[in-house]
């Protein structure tokens, strides 16, 4: 598990975090979103021990991550703009990380290299960036870590590919318990991989909640009311949105769909249907309830 | 986990990622293999070479050289900026440092690696080089000591000059900056900071007397300077005589240690691709840097204005100041646009340097009206200009200067110059430096501009007495048998003396005991008739001995070893005189006098200009005429031309009666 207690980090006079609280539990994949400058890299950097907090601290199983190599053996950290020695091939970056991981699985990194199509001996400047992004990922699994650091990991990588990745998170997931912790200022990227999102915005948690959760107790129904009956429909619903475009109602409600749909007819609309709910809509509720905006802030 | 990790797999794969410096080094040592077996080949090519010479030269070649030392200093440079560039990149520094190792760790294996780097190679360039000298037959006990120095040397100098550039490394977050870092460490203390004060004290300070600079303190704190005197030899490189410096270096590398290994561990990863940093002491770097500098662009800019208008260099502060702090205040922030920020700081700047300017244009702390008391005086050196020959050529052993009552009567002299306004018109004024040994050992030196009127009456009141001439002439107390050959000369005659041990010393004793009675009056109103000069082991000391007409034993000695010592030119055959006088328009005209009764008229009055040295005629008036004389003589060797001189009566007669050419 991964524990942040108060985490503050500030450069230049700005604060980039802010007594950040975030726990991070095993075995979930964890989506850390926000926008440029919302503070995701200086989280995720701190928790990799490359930047050391001004106030607060870092605990991963327990321990401090600060200049303890015993517990930075436990995770991989993936840059946004990994780096690879110059001239270096995907085996000499496999030996390079043989030296620090222990337990990095040669074997495996050779069959990941087969089967994603990358050759081991090619330089990696060669590569393409999402071929880089790919090595990183595939060295960061065959390290065996329990915990995995992505920094903006999925930028660059075709859906097939992000498809590839994440049915090898998710056997990793299954098999050995890793809990990849993935940064990125896209939510469409995150939405199909992640059991709990936190989202950042100004260097601060602005939400943090499982996905399941998330979804299951909001619902978004569109009906057609007889006139005069809105306010009296919206005091007996929870209703996060409401709008209303002609005679047509959208509005996101907190809740179970069906719990809704039986209270909407009491109204007798002349239509009413639950629609699904993607993850942007249910943020951009979620968010607005307490106060903010979020539509700029996702995309 | 960390304890599996091997320190010596991750030493191993780090030093794959420098192998293009560890080639390059291999490289450079075997090139230096190269040309000493190529030395040593031309040098038994050459057939005047014995075998001890070259035996000699080879050892030579193995001390410890500042050359050399430079070398070490630019290869550790490179070394430590190759190591430490990471911390100047992003992507670098999230890679190394998210690793599962500590950075003390990191530090630990960049800095062995590097020093293996260095050292591999160059033990085994010395080994090898051994081995050549071994084969060739010249290995001697010298030449194996040598190379012990050279590597302890040499590898004193890497270490300092690797950690002062890691240091800078650590310290910045660019190269480039990284790179102006290591200049600032080089050259801050012993040249800026060391020559602020000579450099406002020539300016301000009337008394101030420029010498050359010793090793002091701020020596020890840069890695070049340490490096020069640590191989710095005058005579042979010794253990003995460099145990000191070593000792400091070594210190010095273990201070340095502790600091950068410090400052790594709480280095901030975000300071990658910035210029500094540990940003909350930018402050203190700029005004250290400003305020010498901007000294410095002062004293430049009344340089410029040949020294004549002192508001030039307050012109030049303000300049230097505005200048300098904008540039390193921009080179912190990358952007021009941060030239005039930090202005509170800047106007400190300022007011600390016309502060300093104004402590040296005042003379606050009175360095110019220092004399010390008597009783804290043990001794004091009086030098005046025309005896800066006699100093140069010393050789003998270093005196103190005069002591008891005279120093208190010079001393009271002094303490009425020194407080006396300098007003003095006299165009004939001379520097007359003092140096005062204090009791503690210390020496404080000054300058005074004295009127004839008042060097005269300090001369007059020491030169008498032996121990003041001590201080000017070697022959008091060097050591006579160093003394292979003693030439006469009188500008016409030169002998060699043929003396035996005793009669050396006889000579000279019989010379120094005259040379008690000349008083300084004599000796600025008589002319020399003839010296003699010294050659010793090392080669002729430029040591020169006057003989007076006063010095009557010596002349008698002299003229028993056959030389014409009491030959002055009233004694000469001289056939004719030429008058050389350049014009205002660089035109020469030459006159020339051969009537046999006006020479013989006024032969008697001509001296030779050879012997002008030690003040002679510096307190009588001098022709006005810019007149040069030759005269002919002819002698037993036959036809001679020897320069002499005339008072200005003489000459007015020669320019009447002869003929221009």
């Amino acid at each position: 598990m991964i524990e942040l207690k108060q985490v503050s980090k500030s450069y230049d006079g700005i604060e980039a975090v802010k007594e950040i609280d975030l726990v991070i539990q095993n075995q979930n994949v964890f989506g850390m979103l926000g926008t440029n400058g919302a503070g995701k890299s200086t989280l995720l950097r701190m928790i990799a021990g490359i930047l050391k907090p001004e106030t607060g601290e870092i605990l991963i199983d327990g321990e401090p991550v600060w200049e303890n190599p015993k517990v930075k053996s436990k995770f991989f950290y993936i840059s946004d703009d990994q780096f690879y020695f110059a001239n270096g091939t995907p085996e000499d970056m496999a030996r390079f990380y043989q030296n620090y991981y222990t337990d990095f699985d040669e074997k495996r990194f050779h069959k990941f290299l087969l089967r994603f199509n990358l050759d081991a001996h090619r330089k990696i400047q060669t590569f393409s960036k999402g071929m880089k992004k790919q090595l990183s990922i595939l060295l960061g699994i065959c390290t065996n870590v329990p915990y995995l650091l992505c920094d903006e990991t999925f930028d660059g990588l075709d859906p097939v590919m992000r498809q590839g990745i994440k049915s090898l998170f998710a056997r990793e997931i299954d098999e050995r318990g890793l809990t990849p912790v993935i940064a990125s200022h896209n939510l469409r990227e995150l939405e199909d991989i992640c059991d709990h999102i936190g989202l950042l915005h100004k260097g601060g948690v602005l939400l943090s909640k499982d996905l399941a959760e998330l979804k299951c107790n909001l619902s978004k129904i569109q009906c057609v009311l007889p006139e005069g009956n809105d306010n009296v429909l919206r005091k007996q619903l929870d209703v996060l949105q409401f709008n209303r475009r002609g005679k047509l109602i959208t509005m996101t409600v907190r809740g179970d769909s069906e719990e809704i749909l039986q209270k909407i007819e009491a109204f007798h609309p002349v239509y009413c249907e639950a629609l699904p709910l993607s993850l942007e809509e249910i943020f951009i509720s979620e968010t607005e309830v307490v106060g903010y905006d979020i539509k700029n802030l996702i995309l | 986990m960390t304890s599996k990790i091997s320190f010596f797999k991750i030493r191993k794969e780090n030093m794959k990622h420098h192998l293009a410096i560890l080639l390059l080094t291999i490289f450079c040592f075997l090139m230096h293999i190269l040309a000493f077996v190529i030395r040593i080949q031309n040098l038994t090519d050459s057939s005047d070479w014995k075998y001890k010479e070259v035996a000699e030269k080879v050892a030579s070649w193995a001390e410890p050289g500042y050359l050399q030392a430079f070398g070490v200093i630019v290869f550790a440079m490179i070394l430590a900026m190759s190591g430490f560039s990471y911390l100047h990149s992003r992507t670098k520094t999230d890679f190394y440092h998210s690793l599962p190792i500590k950075r003390e760790a990191i530090f630990a294996v960049i800095t062995m690696n590097s020093l293996l780097i260095f050292a591999l190679p160059f033990l085994a360039a010395c080994v090898a080089e051994t081995m050549i000298v071994g084969i060739t037959g010249f290995l001697t006990v010298t030449f194996v000591k040598n190379v012990f120095a050279s590597i302890l040397c040499y590898f004193l100098v890497f270490m300092i000059s690797f950690l002062t550039a890691a240091l800078a490394m650590i310290m910045t977050g660019n190269l480039i900056v990284g790179v102006l870092g290591f200049g600032v460490f080089t050259g801050y203390a012993p040249i800026l900071v060391k020559n602020i004060f000579p450099c406002l004290a020539s300016v301000f300070l009337k008394t101030y007397v420029s010498v050359t600079p010793e090793k002091g303190v701020l020596d020890y704190l840069s890695p070049v300077s340490l490096s020069y005197w640590i191989t710095h030899a005058d005579s042979g490189w010794s253990l003995k005589a460099h145990a000191g410096i070593l000792a400091v270096t070594l210190m010095e590398i273990i201070a340095l240690l502790i600091l950068c290994q410090k400052l790594f561990k709480i280095r901030p990863s975000e300071a990658a691709g910035k210029a500094m940093a540990f940003s909350k002491i930018n402050s203190v770097i700029r005004i250290m840097l400003v305020i010498p500098a901007s000294l410095f662009a002062g004293v430049f800019f009344y340089s410029m204005t040949m020294m004549e208008h002192k508001t030039w260099l307050a012109i030049g502060v303000i300049i230097g100041v505005v200048l300098f702090h904008g540039l390193i205040e921009s080179i912190y922030q990358f952007d021009i646009r941060g030239f005039l920020s930090h202005r509170k700081q800047l106007g400190v700047c300022l007011a600390v340097c016309f502060l300093i300017v104004g402590i040296f244009y005042t003379d606050t702390f009175g360095y110019d009206k220092y004399v010390p008391k008597a009783e804290k005086t043990k001794a004091v050196l009086i030098e005046p200009q025309f005896f800066s020959d006699r100093k140069d050529s010393f050789w003998g052993d270093a005196q103190e200067g005069i002591t008891g009552q005279k120093m208190e009567d010079v001393l009271e002299l002094l303490r009425k110059k020194a407080e006396q306004k300098d007003d003095s018109e006299d165009f004939y004024q001379e520097n007359v430096t003092v140096t005062y040994t204090l009791n503690s050992g210390r020496k404080v030196k000054r300058t005074y501009l004295c009127s004839r009127e008042e060097e005269l009456k300090i001369m007059e009141q020491i030169f008498s007495s032996r121990e003041y001439k001590k201080n000017l002439y070697s022959l008091y107390t060097a050591d006579w048998s160093k003394i292979t050959e003693i030439t006469w000369d009188n500008q016409m005659d030169l002998e060699t003396l043929k003396l035996t041990p005793e009669e050396k010393e006889e000579f000279l004793n019989t010379y120094l005991m005259e040379l008690d009675t000349l008083s300084f009056n004599d000796m600025t109103t008589t002319a020399a008739t003839s010296e003699f000069y010294l050659t010793c082991e090392e080669g002729r000391a430029d040591d020169y001995y006057y003989v007076y007409p006063s010095f009557t034993k010596t002349i008698a000695f002299l003229k028993e070893k056959g030389c014409s010592a009491d030959e002055t030119m009233k004694d000469r055959n001289v056939v004719s005189l030429e008058l050389d006088s350049y014009g205002d328009d660089g035109v020469e005209n030459t006159w020339t006098v051969t009537e046999p009764a006006l020479i013989a008229e006024v032969k008697d009055k001509l001296e030779i200009s050879g012997f002008y040295g030690n003040g002679y005629n510096m307190y009588r008036s001098t022709n006005n005429i810019n007149v040069d004389i030759t005269a002919n003589i002819v002698s037993k060797y036959g036809s001679q031309a020897v320069s002499v001189t005339t008072d200005d009566e003489t000459l007015e007669k020669l320019l009447d009666t002869s003929t221009s050419d």
